[in-house]
């Protein structure tokens, strides 16, 4: 019997060339219609014929709508959630009942992807099997897993920026197969597949994470030419610098201390050099940057607004190889290759700036320092298939000293001062597969935070043999010990199962000062040493547990569904934390999906700054037993679209509401000393909500992306001692951030590349009026103007008690104007005799805009008109800026 | 530190070709704010409030305003009339610049005095109304309890300053913290000098009494420094706590303050009329019980006049402020105090040219 009474179809049918591979493929969409009429439709597409037998139900009905694929994708999204199976045989397409799931054998393929010629492994490549309609991605370390019914089949590997390779396998029982992707260079070529259980970007079930394309990150124009990563993740939407220029990252209204930075999976506290101009990240050596700033997946936790997960290069295990680069702010070399071929290899970078050369000169007779360096080293070892070892180490530091000398025939003085900051990171990692279907990643690691302070004073007066030493110590930092687990289970295609624990020791040490002065007068010499401040140490445990699953509920919907656990303990107090993760993704069409997601973080640990901007002199504190653990609940929803070849546009909105988060209460900083700082903040609640929408091309000669923010961030604490409860800008609020990011190659030796940033002005604290001020009657007089006169309580001279003074109604109160920088870069690329020659020339700022880095409020000298007829000062702001235009070059030599 | 934040601004912005302009201050019409200020402690026989308006470019006067004063619950007082300045302190001539002056300080500040007594733990509320209820703003807190101070012990001793070697007197205040309760409090020294004269001419005798607040250094005592002391020669400065405010966050108990302060030992010499016989010296420590927000408002009060506050780098200081619909701060205090002599000084009376002037 006819039922095409219930039908309402739409069939748009464009072409069929066969089905080989790269050919253009199947259009079809229908509607509700029965299987029958849709192989029917195909057996009219195509020279194929469908073979069935009464047992077959084809009267099921079903939606489809297939937009050039080929005949198994095709298959494969019309028989899926059906008890039907297909093969394809010469010309016909045999239809069967599925057999049983026991009685059907079910083999593991697995095994590492990489690179063909250096045999580092490829992060998120994919693995789809064509036949059976599967597939995954390789995890952090290259490993892939993936369940199939035993037989043959054809699997495909793809990874952006390599060729795809075809593999036809006969599956009978569980298989190693180790995959080396060839480069090609040829972008547009590449055929990016892969839904498949990778974290970030828009195939991924989770939102809101984003692989940060390596190709921009070492072509976008920065300044002084200092390719770096984490300005190249504030050009991604949702993400700002706090000062322009700067390295710092404020992701979806959060602090700078919110941002959980992972070198190789090992948390790192402070990753700024130079005043927080630079990043520690040495682009040379790092292999792939993912952000999430949301759905955080349930490995991750600590911090409430972003993960950084930076992983480095293992090391190219056949050739040697390296790069050597030299800029106007500092000089980098990386060597890699192999120490046992095939089996062991190094990875070695270092970067020393040299901005201490530049300055000299200012320094006249005087010496001083003022440089960075990082040192980045890794070893690689396969033992085996199933193992292999990592041992990693990081060292980077801050140094700044000067040396002051001056003197006569009587007198004589030297002042010597250094300070020093910096990471030191050394893990070891053993990644081990139990089964094709179970791996893990064992990693023990150190990690010291440090800053320090070295002042040393001599003075001398040698016709009266009188001579005085000092000698003062300042040390802050935190040091990690960390012990953690990670397994990944593979039980189907449609799960991939993540557990693990994770064990950290923190040692903090908040401040630590000594002085030394010592007196020699007539050869009697007098000691005496200060602990001024002596803080104890804190230590503190922080033991995670996780779980999460990502699997594929249907064709079109997928879920990944986590639980983190955290414990805390400082101090006799103990804090605990479940955290649920959800994220689902549903492909609303071929091109079109959505996502929603729901997060819960923890953070333990709070960062003290009384500045506007991040330095070293911040302090990183545990909770306390007054202090809670700041927590966040994120909401998130997304909307994305691949309809057009090369592009892929995004929607996301978020709500972020935080608790626990400290500020300064009114009229407390820490200038001088983190002491009591318990008592100087104040706990509140912070929200912040917004919408990001970008859109990048990711394929052809230009590549690069437009990414637009609407943000707000806001602060409330109840208690009336900040801002007097009421609601008040972030210092990092601003409603709209513009980036546009764009690279093209003009010939196989010149590419240009340009970004522009636009962002509304940022909030600033500043006094708009005056008010009045009481000084209670008991003023203290001046330590060094003692002799003054100072008024006594009650008598008539009580009204000089009350002065004039600034008054600042709201906390961040004042917006400032908008900023907006333009960079322009090109690239001279030439093939060599032994490689490859760059020469970068870029220019920061290019049209010079004075974008504020400081400011400050002062005077001008003339008299404002409209008061009163007396000559009153009027008040002005200032900006300073740092970076105007700026132009650098860079040689790069690659061997 | 600051040492090393300026070098390190100064050096950044050496490197970094740096540029400084002025922006825009638009700073929008905010209204007037209603400012109330009070210091009141309760051991004084008068208060004064103090009412006045913000502006954009100075402080304003205020008028019309009515002030009620509740306590417990129970209105007391009603203020509307501000006191005008004293005769004493204003020039004769109305055209002197000075009578000008002081006139339009009282308007701009009009003080309003009250003789209520108030009592530990009365909740006091202060409430104001002006310009035809245009402006009402009210403040309301509980007159803290008074803290006796157990017992003091001085010691004379010797400090080089600058290579000066001058006498100060460490002192050591012990008292006892209420239990099981939050407090706050500050500490403050007042000088008693009693100066007995002669004149060199009709050689009849005058007696003057003078009292002065005296600074005292703070920097010695764990409580009055969140547990980090320091030296005069300390290279990590911090802030100083001239106020001498703490809370009992470190106390547990009886706890023994260290405080220092200058000792005066001489007298200065004028060519005045009068032979200074002697100079009697008492001093009277007070240990104040403060509010919380009190607290806080003097540490402001001790970064406003830090050396270490940077205008570049450091976070504006925001006076905390107690007004509801309006600002400014009323703080309740009640204090106790000790008293303790110093030996006479008994100057040298070979010179006739000689006046006491207070050091």
């Amino acid at each position: 019997m006819q039922k095409r009474m219930f039908i309402t179809m739409a069939m748009l049918i464009l072409a069929w060339h066969g089905h080989s591979q790269g050919s253009p493929g199947i259009t079809l969409e229908m509607k509700d219609v029965s299987l029958k009429e849709m192989i029917k439709q195909l057996e009219r597409l195509t020279d194929y014929s469908f073979i069935y037998n009464e047992t077959v139900d084809l009267e099921q009905k079903k939606s489809v709508k297939i937009k050039n694929k080929r005949l198994e994708t095709t298959l494969n999204l019309i028989f899926d959630d059906t008890n039907i199976e297909w093969k394809i045989n010469q010309k016909h397409i045999t239809l069967s009942n599925k057999k049983h799931e026991a009685t059907k054998p079910k083999v593991t393929i697995s095994g590492y992807i990489t690179d063909a010629e250096s045999s580092e492994v490829l992060i998120g490549a994919n693995i789809y099997d064509t036949t059976n309609g599967s597939g995954t991605a390789s995890n952090e370390f290259g490993f892939f897993s993936l369940t199939l019914p035993a037989g043959e089949t054809e699997l495909r590997f793809s990874y952006t920026g390599y060729a795809m390779e075809m593999r036809k396998i006969n599956l009978s029982q569980n298989k190693n197969l180790n995959i080396r992707l060839k480069t090609n260079l040829q972008l547009e070529e590449v055929i990016i597949v892969g839904k498949e259980q990778q974290e970030s970007g828009i195939k991924a079930t989770q939102m809101s994470a984003t692989d940060v394309p390596l190709n921009i990150l070492k072509t976008t124009p920065v300044l002084l030419g200092e390719a770096d990563i984490m300005k190249t993740i504030q050009m991604l939407p949702g993400v700002q610098a706090g000062t322009q220029g700067s390295a710092g990252v404020h992701v979806r209204g959060g602090g700078p201390d919110e941002n959980l930075i992972l070198l190789d999976g090992i948390p790192l506290y402070n990753v700024d050099h130079l005043l927080g101009f630079f990043s520690v990240f040495t682009p040379e050596a790092v292999k792939k940057v993912t952000l999430f700033k949301g759905s955080f997946p349930a490995r991750f936790g600590g911090r409430l607004s972003s993960v950084i997960d930076v992983r480095t290069n293992d090391g190219d295990m056949y050739n040697y190889h390296g790069t050597f680069s030299i800029g106007l702010l500092s000089s980098k070399l990386q060597l890699e290759g192999p120490i046992w071929k095939g089996r062991t290899s190094f990875n070695f970078s270092a970067r020393r700036s040299y901005l201490d050369l530049i300055a000299m000169p200012f320094f006249k007779e005087d010496k001083g320092v003022l440089y960075f360096y990082d040192l980045n080293a890794k070893i690689n070892h396969k033992f085996s298939d199933k193992d292999r070892l990592f041992i990693s180490l990081y060292n980077g530091r801050d140094k700044f000293g000067t040396e002051f000398h001056d003197g006569s025939e009587s007198y004589k003085s030297e002042d010597k001062g250094h300070l020093n900051w910096g990471n030191t990171l050394i893990a070891a990692r053993w990644n081990h597969i139990f089964s094709p279907k179970l791996f893990s990643n064992t990693t023990v690691a150190f990690t010291n935070y440090l800053f320090n302070i070295k002042a040393d004073s001599y003075t001398a007066y040698p016709k009266e043999y009188t001579e005085n030493f000092m000698h003062a110590r300042y040390n802050s930092g935190i040091k990690d010990y960390s012990f953690k687990v990670d397994f990944e289970y593979y039980p189907s295609p449609k799960h991939h199962v993540k557990f693990g624990t994770n064990y950290l020791y923190h040692n903090f040490k908040p401040e630590v000062e000594t002085l030394k002065v010592s007196d020699n007068e007539n050869g009697e010499v007098s000691d005496s040493t200060y602990s001024n401040l002596s803080n104890s140490h804190i230590y503190a445990n922080e033991i995670s547990v996780y779980a999460e699953d990502d699997f594929n509920i249907t064709s079109r919907l997928s879920l990944n569904a986590g639980l983190h656990f955290s414990l805390f303990n400082v101090r006799n107090t103990t804090y605990t934390s479940v955290q649920p993760r959800l994220s689902a993704r549903y492909q609303l069409s071929d091109d079109i999906a959505l996502k929603a997601s729901y997060t819960k973080m923890n953070q333990y640990i709070h960062l003290l700054s009384n500045y506007n901007i991040t330095l070293p002199f911040d302090l990183w504190v545990p909770a306390t037993d007054r202090i809670k653990p700041m927590r966040s609940h994120q909401y998130s929803l997304g909307a994305y679209y691949t309809g057009l070849k090369g592009w892929e546009f995004s929607a996301e909105t978020y709500y972020k509401d935080m608790r626990n988060i400290i500020e300064y209460k009114d009229g407390a900083t820490f200038l001088g000393t983190s002491h009591n700082w318990e008592e100087k903040v104040e706990m509140g609640h912070g929200r912040s909500y917004g919408i990001e929408l970008m859109a990048q091309k990711t394929l052809g000669n230009t590549t690069g992306w437009i990414a637009y923010t609407l943000a707000k961030s806001e602060r409330k604490f109840d208690k009336k001692d900040i801002n007097m409860g009421a609601w008040f800008p972030y210092k990092y609020d601003r409603r709209h951030h513009i980036n546009v990011t764009v690279n093209h190659k003009l010939s196989e030796r010149i590419d240009i590349s340009a970004s522009w940033e636009f962002y509304t002005g940022g909030v600033f604290t500043v006094s708009e009026e005056k008010t009045s001020i009481i000084i209670p009657s008991y003023e203290p007089p001046r330590g060094d103007y003692i002799n003054l006169d100072y008024y006594w309580r009650g008598s008539d001279s009580y009204m000089g008690s009350v002065r004039t003074d600034d008054y600042i109604k709201n906390r961040n109160n004042y917006r400032l104007p908008s900023s907006h920088c333009l960079n322009l870069g090109i690239n001279f690329r030439k093939k060599k005799k032994h490689g490859e020659r760059i020469w970068n020339f870029s220019i920061y700022n290019a049209y010079n805009a004075m974008n504020p880095h400081f400011i400050y409020k002062t005077t001008s000298s003339e008299s404002d008109g409209n008061y009163g007829g007396y000559a009153k000062e009027k008040p002005i702001l200032k900006k300073l800026t740092i970076f105007p235009f700026i132009p650098s070059f860079t040689y790069t030599y690659k061997f | 530190m600051k040492t090393y934040h300026i070098l390190f601004f100064i050096l950044s912005v050496t490197v970094f070709t740096s540029c400084q302009n002025e922006i825009p201050f638009s700073t929008k019409h905010n209204n007037p704010q209603i400012i109330l200020n009070a210091m009141i402690d309760i051991d004084d026989e008068e208060h004064f409030i103090i009412l006045s308006k913000t502006g954009k470019y100075d402080i304003d006067s205020i008028r019309d305003a009515t002030i009620h004063i509740y306590v417990n619950g129970t209105l007391k007082e009603q203020l509307t009339e501000p006191l005008l300045p004293d005769k004493s302190i204003l020039p004769e001539d109305p055209e002197d610049p000075d009578y000008k002056y002081i006139h339009e300080i009282y308007a701009k500040n009009k003080r309003y005095k009250t003789n209520l007594r108030f009592h530990p733990g009365d909740n006091v509320k202060i409430e104001v109304f002006a310009e035809n209820d245009k402006y009402h703003a009210w403040v309301e807190d509980v007159v803290p309890k008074p803290l006796p101070i157990d017992k003091i012990d001085t010691i004379t001793y010797i400090k080089n300053q600058n290579s000066y070697s001058n006498s100060w007197i460490r002192l050591k205040t012990t008292f006892t913290d209420f239990p099981n309760e939050k407090n706050f409090y500050r500490l403050a020294l007042v000088r008693e000098e009693t100066v007995y004269n002669k004149s060199k001419e009709t050689g009849a005798e005058s007696t003057f009494l003078y009292k002065k607040n005296v600074y005292i250094d703070t920097r010695e005592d764990v409580v009055l420094n969140d547990g980090r002391v320091s030296t005069d020669d300390d290279f990590f400065a911090q802030t100083e706590n001239r106020y001498a405010t703490f809370d009992d966050t470190r106390l547990n108990g009886s706890y023994t303050m260290t405080t220092s302060f200058y000792r005066p030992s001489d007298v200065s010499i004028n060519s005045t009329g009068n032979i200074i016989e002697r100079v009697s010296i008492k001093f009277r420590i007070y240990l104040i019980s403060i509010t919380e927000m009190q607290h806080y408002y003097m540490r402001a009060l001790n970064i406003k006049s830090s050396d270490d506050y940077d205008e570049y780098f450091s976070i504006p200081v925001s006076m905390p402020s107690n007004v509801h619909g309006g600002t400014g701060f009323v703080g309740f205090s009640t204090s106790t105090y000790a008293t303790f002599s110093i030996p006479d000084i008994i100057p040298d009376t070979t010179n006739y040219n000689q006046a006491y002037y207070p050091y």
